[in-house]
């Protein structure tokens, strides 16, 4: 019997591990980083082996939610690399498609379950006593590399077309929403600032993003110091500096013009106020107000930021309500108030507000490839597209992974009076569609998406250019010693293949989903930390424009090294602090 | 790494470190012209032996662990090696940083395989051999049912067999009565019995042909059902043994080898033949030694008479065996010393008497050619001596437009100069110190063109034919049969699912196997098991092909490998009469879970 019961044991090992071969070896053409399924197949093997013996450790229900996770996880991959499965109706695709499915779920599941074993570990029991240190010293580091970079390598430091709209509508005083103008008024201050002072535009640019490093090299050493406070061992510490301080997005993002950066920092510092929060690190009004200043940046620097934190506080209320009234009190207070600085005070101003057809990203990909496709359309649906859509340029212009070319060439903007009074119409012919041909829907969102929810994908992360403009902003970039330093060191840690995961979008995103379903499944309030990105990477996978648009997720990046941390690493009852002091959760 | 291994205090990471360079391995391997599955197969092994070494605190005694150690940086340079191109270029920092984390990351997974296979095995097998009472309805029934499927395969799906130009060759000789030796004369002349059967019972080339497979079948069949049966008295578990049924019946270039005309057919199954033997007299399997001795004998003849450089590696395999044998089996030894001395005498005074002419002794230098037809391609300076000599025997500009690193046949027979062969073989020599002296200048274009020439051979594996599935050149006559039956379908489709998909990859990888068959001889010796010898003549074959193959992945070469690794990898595991649980009718009596 037992022999039995063991060779069974042995039997789903081994059958488990021919899986996760499979798995990989289907993979293995794969337009996606490879090397990021290798990473997952590895750490899948070794947690297989380590579960081994401790299967009956984790009770049915947890194992139940973590078969759900693991099979979402493995869905995910086997939709993003549908070519590799096609034709689907041929038996050997099914097969194939079949056992990466299996694999992958053995992959997602085995990797959970160990750590749900594992986890939490425990905290360093030694005294944390000096915070404002730590803060000053990872500020200082962080600021000094990242100035560095701006004077003596990029200076004065990136603007994309993005970046150029912003300051013509700063110079032109007309503004509208499609950069938020909360962030353009950000940009106004200060280089109107540096043009008083310099007068001088390249110098006005250089001070926003002087700025900006600061600004980021706050939220990365508040981020750094609460988990110092929070107790979590010196080498995850060391680990989360050098990824703020030192890997080339980083580096590169605090001297770029974009919304994206001050939001993502906004972002870190919300998360981070709400971890100090729960875990009742440091003093409460300080975080409440840190919380706060937070809260009010991630709603106001991105156009979308205010719906993620409307979900957030939504969520908050209902499972933080009782516990942390003030707190929710907070951000209840700060959604109301954005709202008002983002809708009726931008009509007061006069700013034009975002493009609707912005928000349609999605369901315009979708019908552009029905259209691409030549699937047969009735007279009645190629009339209705037809006022929508230059159909002959949407054949021509099509490409899956980005819906730009749609969006600027193929739309009608001449005719979008009658698109928006018919809107209704529309709405019903793309679910008619949708209907009709599911499939190509489905593949559109997915290439559209992909870079999102799957492995990671070889796309631009950032630039290094002041684009063309008439502002009198010239790049003028270094070729100083220090400047050959930061291309060497960008070079490389961005070309070997090994690290490619570290730039990966979608193995973050598991990674975040990961320690959600894990922070759950424990009940641990910390979950709650993932739900800001989480609710970001929502809104990407179903409305991007680009398929692995790296600056959409960079808040993902930077909450990321902070959720983990707190994930990883439990309370330390012991040596408490705050008030939490001695209180098991 | 026993450091490592043993610390408790650092285990963790350590395990963390050697998967992160197994991570690297795979991750630097992407982009191969090889077969990935193969390296990913062998990630996921490695990781599963790291687990289990460490969780065991597998320790091997210092020998082993020099000779793991060893093999392990072996391994995991052939790969390196053979993927040199994408550690290009070789003077870039990051390429080094690539190869050496390459080969850090190939050493630990080689390292750790081996070691898991050192301490773990071997086995007991499921029963003991006395349990095994029914050899001979094992036997019969297995190559009965082998046969069936092969038979099955020629005549509703493959009549009358494939032919290659090969083939086609050795029939012509035969129509002629004018005999070469570069297809075997021996091997020749069993094609001609068998034609000749053929022709005088049916008076048809095609069914002459087809009684020629069928006797190929029939012989094969039986070569297999003896290395079942030998499995089956060892006392293996019956789902092994009928795991390596199915690869031997139903695996689809047994089938498609089984039923063409090719002297690496006889020959790979004489191989198994004397493997399987010599396994039985060292672990005394069976009961009639002297039947074992003869099968031994027969399949050591088949050896030395069906390829040409059979004899050779017979002999070097003799005398590989000498010095372990010479006291406990000089039966086997003096067995072995008399086929060399009749087979010497069957393949020289006697073909020099029947007048056949011998292979042409170009054929033995492949790699030569090919280096130095290299040296031509890549315009490297070279004296005009030197320069001089070469032209006597190749058209130099020829050389630079047919040079394929991976097959030297383009330059064998279309580079050659019509009398270069006599002025190579007059001045020899002076051309061996010429392809010495090249050698020395330019080491790096000597090692590449040895690595793509021969890489198949000891790397993963590679995307090349395998069998010839049909029958060339047409006009010969033999073949054009247009079959399509329900049996022809099944047999497409089973070799379309097992040939299509990626993950069966390692089925048909020569360098999987030339791994695992070179791995299971470590593993015998380290545990000092005799079993390793039986392996001898195999890994003699393989070591000739790593340094004189004229293609670089050519299947039916290794073929001896395909039939003898069940066997080998089983007697590896499992060591008869280690443990002798009772047999199966009793095994209720004793596991009596109320005891």
């Amino acid at each position: 019997m037992i022999q039995s019961a063991e060779n069974r044991k042995r039997l789903r090992v081994f059958l488990e591990g021919l899986f996760i071969y499979t798995w990989l070896t289907n993979l293995a053409q794969t337009d996606a980083y490879f090397s990021v399924y290798v990473l997952c197949a590895a750490a899948g093997v070794l947690c297989l082996c380590g579960n081994y013996r401790h299967a009956s450790e984790l009770s049915s229900g947890t194992r139940a939610w973590l078969l759900v996770w693991g099979g979402v996880f493995s869905l995910a991959v086997v939709l993003a690399n549908y070519p590799l499965f096609s034709p689907i109706t041929a038996l050997m695709s099914l097969f194939n498609a079949g056992c990466t499915f299996l694999g992958g779920m053995a992959v997602g599941y085995h990797c959970l379950a160990f750590l749900a074993r594992r986890l939490p570990l425990a905290s360093d029991p030694a005294p944390r006593n000096r915070p404002g240190r730590v803060f000053l010293g990872v500020f200082a580091a962080v600021a000094l590399i990242d100035l560095m970079y701006l004077y003596f390598a990029a200076y004065p430091g990136t603007l994309t077309r993005d970046s150029i709209s912003t300051l013509e509508q700063i110079a032109a005083g007309d503004y509208n929403n499609t950069m938020p103008f909360w962030h353009t008024m950000t940009v106004r201050v200060f280089f109107q600032l540096g043009m008083g002072l310099f007068d001088d535009a390249n110098q006005a640019a250089a001070l926003f993003h002087t700025f900006q490093i600061f600004f980021l090299a706050a939220c990365f050493a508040y981020g750094v110091t609460t988990l110092y406070q929070a107790g979590v061992p010196k080498p995850f510490l060391a680990g989360v500096f050098c990824v703020y301080a030192l890997m080339p997005y980083n580096i590169a993002y605090s001297v770029t013009m974009w919304k994206d950066v001050l939001f993502a920092g906004a972002a870190l510092l919300f998360v981070t106020a709400l971890f100090r929060v729960l875990r009742g690190i440091g003093a409460e009004r300080r975080n409440l107000a840190v919380l706060a200043l937070g809260g009010i940046g991630f709603s106001l620097w991105r156009t979308n930021g205010w719906y993620a934190f409307l979900v957030t506080t939504l969520v908050m209320a209902f499972v933080l309500g009782k516990r942390c009234p003030k707190m929710v009190r907070i951000m209840a207070v700060i959604v109301l108030a954005c709202w008002v600085l983002l809708n009726p005070l931008l009509n007061v101003l006069g700013v034009e507000g975002t493009d609707l057809i912005e928000a349609f990203s999605v369901p315009f990909q979708q019908l552009a490839r029905v259209i691409s496709e030549d699937r047969p359309l009735t007279q009645e649906e190629n009339d209705l597209l037809s006022q929508a859509f230059l159909m002959e340029r949407v054949k021509e212009l099509y490409d899956p992974n980005t819906v730009d070319p749609i969006k600027f060439q193929a739309f009608r903007h001449d005719n979008r009076d009658y698109v928006e009074r018919n809107l209704g119409q529309y709405a019903a012919l793309y679910l008619r569609l949708g209907l009709k041909y599911p499939g190509d829907y489905l593949k559109a969102w997915i290439d559209e998406t992909k870079g999102y929810w799957n492995g990671g994908y070889d796309y631009w992360i950032y630039s290094k250019e002041v684009d063309m403009n008439d502002l009198g902003i010239v790049y003028v970039g270094g070729d100083s010693f220090v400047s050959r330093i930061y291309d060497a060191w960008f070079r490389y840690l961005e070309k070997p293949a090994i690290l490619q995961p570290l730039y990966s979008i979608g193995l973050h995103v598991w990674v975040l989903a990961a320690c959600a379903v894990l922070l759950a499944v424990k009940r641990r309030r910390e979950a709650l930390l993932t739900l800001p990105p989480l609710v970001i990477a929502a809104g990407l996978w179903l409305g991007s424009p680009v398929y692995a648009e790296f600056r959409y997720a960079y808040p993902i990046f930077l909450c990321l090294p902070l959720i983990l941390g707190a994930a990883l690493f439990g309370p330390d009852f012991e040596a408490g602090f705050g008030q939490n002091r001695g209180k098991p959760e | 790494m026993r450091f490592i291994s043993q610390s408790s205090k650092f285990g963790n990471a350590a395990v963390c470190t050697q998967a992160l360079l197994i991570y690297a391995w795979l991750t630097n391997l992407q982009g191969t012209d090889s077969y990935d599955s193969v390296y990913i197969l062998c990630a996921v092994v490695g990781l599963f032996c790291l687990c289990r070494n460490f969780r065991h605190r597998a320790v091997p005694g210092p020998r082993t662990r020099i000779g793991l150690g060893l093999l392990a940086g072996v391994f995991s340079l052939a790969v390196v090696m053979a993927n040199y191109a994408l550690f290009l270029p070789v003077r870039a920092l990051e390429s080094w940083f690539n190869a050496g984390l390459c080969l850090l990351g190939g050493y630990c997974l080689g390292y750790h395989i081996l070691l898991c296979g050192v301490t773990a095995l071997p086995l007991a097998p499921a029963e003991d051999p006395a349990c095994r009472q029914h050899p001979g309805r094992v036997f019969w029934g297995c190559f009965a049912a082998v046969s069936t499927v092969y038979l099955l395969y020629l005549f509703f799906a493959a009549y009358p067999g494939y032919l290659s130009t090969d083939s086609i060759n050795s029939l012509r000789q035969i129509e002629s009565g004018e005999y070469v030796n570069s297809n075997p004369f021996w091997y020749t002349m069993v094609i001609r019995a068998c034609l000749q059967a053929g022709m005088a019972l049916f008076g048809e080339i095609n069914a002459a042909v087809a009684v020629y497979s069928t006797v190929q079948i029939l012989f094969l069949a039986a070569c297999f059902a003896y290395s079942l049966v030998t499995l089956y008295q060892m006392g293996i578990g019956r789902w092994w043994i009928a795991a390596v049924f199915g690869i031997y019946a139903f695996l689809p270039y047994h089938l498609a080898y089984s039923v063409t005309m090719w002297k690496d057919i006889p020959f790979s199954a004489c191989v198994l033949l004397w493997t399987a033997s010599l396994y039985r007299i060292f672990m005394g399997i069976g009961r009639c030694r002297r039947r074992d001795y003869i099968v031994f004998a027969l399949g050591g003849l088949g050896v030395c008479l069906m390829r040409t450089n059979g004899w050779f590696a017979f002999l070097t395999a003799g005398v590989i065996l000498w010095l372990p044998l010479r006291k406990r089996f000089p039966d086997v030894l003096k067995i072995m010393g008399v086929l060399v001395l009749v087979c010497w005498i069957l393949i020289n005074p006697v073909q020099w008497v029947l007048d056949v002419e011998q292979t042409d002794f170009v054929e033995g230098l492949a790699l030569p050619f090919q280096q130095v037809a290299r040296v031509v391609w890549q315009e490297r300076p070279i004296s005009e001596a030197d320069t001089r000599m070469l032209e006597e025997v190749f058209h130099l500009d020829r050389v630079s437009e047919l040079y394929q690193p991976e097959i030297v046949d383009p330059i064998k027979f279309e580079a050659v100069r019509s009398d270069g062969r006599a002025h190579l073989k007059e001045n020899l020599w002076d051309y061996f110190c010429l392809w010495l002296r090249l050698g020395l200048q330019y080491p790096g274009d000597y090692f590449q063109a040895w690595v793509e020439l021969t890489k198949g051979f000891w790397n993963g594996g590679y995307a090349f034919w395998i069998y010839f599935a049909w029958t060339w050149p047409e006009s010969s006559g033999i073949g054009g049969f247009e079959l399509d039956n329900p049996v022809k379908d099944g047999f497409d489709a089973l070799f379309r699912y097992l040939e299509k998909p990626a993950v069966f990859q390692p089925l048909f990888s020569i360098g999987l196997h030339t791994w695992l068959v070179v791995s299971c001889c470590f593993i015998c010796a380290a545990g000092k098991r005799r079993e390793g010898l039986m392996m001898v003549l195999v890994l003699v074959i393989l070591a000739g092909l790593w340094v004189g193959t004229p293609v670089y992945a050519e299947y039916r070469y290794a073929y001896p490998m395909f039939t003898t690794y069940p066997l080998i990898l089983l007697a590896t595991v499992f060591q008869p009469g280690l443990k002798k649980p009772p047999c199966r009718d009793s095994l209720e009596e004793v596991y009596d879970p109320k005891r």
